[in-house]
């Protein structure tokens, strides 16, 4: 009765059937490296696109196109809850314990606060405020 | 150079408190912890 069914079987299964342990392994391997490039490149993405909130801007590129400091504001926002989803895709992949979650999002936060701080102090003054 | 609005800077200072407060909860909360569960109050 099994066998017609078994001939249907493409190779590729029969091969993966026949080495489970390996594939296995091999999958893990492929899925954690993924994770770890995807929530690397988010974190590293997340930094430069939060510092860049108050970054102050160049007077305007062609024909004044380029967003306002409060458009971009907006746009960043948009930007990073996507990139918090890929980091969160890429923390499930990789596996990272609890305790790796919070060094990580403790170091960002200070990463985050000094490039911001550094942007705080370098910006032109406010006309009239001041 | 643009002047950059007050209120952003305080946006990227909000983010950052957010995620040293998100940090700091998490580092507190002790994973499986088990005197929260029904078993064990049961």
């Amino acid at each position: 009765m099994g066998e017609p069914l078994k001939r249907n079987v493409s190779p590729l299964t029969q091969y993966l059937a026949r080495n489970e342990k390996d594939t296995h392994a091999l999958t893990r391997l492929l899925s954690k490296s993924l994770g770890g490039v995807v929530f690397a490149l988010a974190t590293l993405l997340f930094i430069a696109f939060t510092a860049s909130i108050n970054a102050s801007q160049s007077m305007g590129g062609p024909m004044n196109m380029s967003p306002s400091s409060e458009e971009w504001f907006y746009i960043v926002l948009v930007i990073d809850a996507l990139l918090l989803i890929s980091a969160w895709l890429g923390i499930k992949l990789f596996g990272f314990r609890r305790q790796a979650i919070w060094g990580l999002s403790l170091l960002v936060g200070i990463v985050i606060l000094v490039l911001g701080v550094r942007n705080h102090i370098q910006a032109p003054p406010l006309d009239g405020v001041n | 150079m643009m002047a950059v609005p007050t209120f952003l800077h305080y946006a990227v200072y909000s983010f950052v408190a957010l995620l040293l407060i998100g940090g700091a909860l998490l580092m507190k909360r002790r994973p499986y912890d088990m005197s929260t569960t029904r078993d064990a109050a049961g």
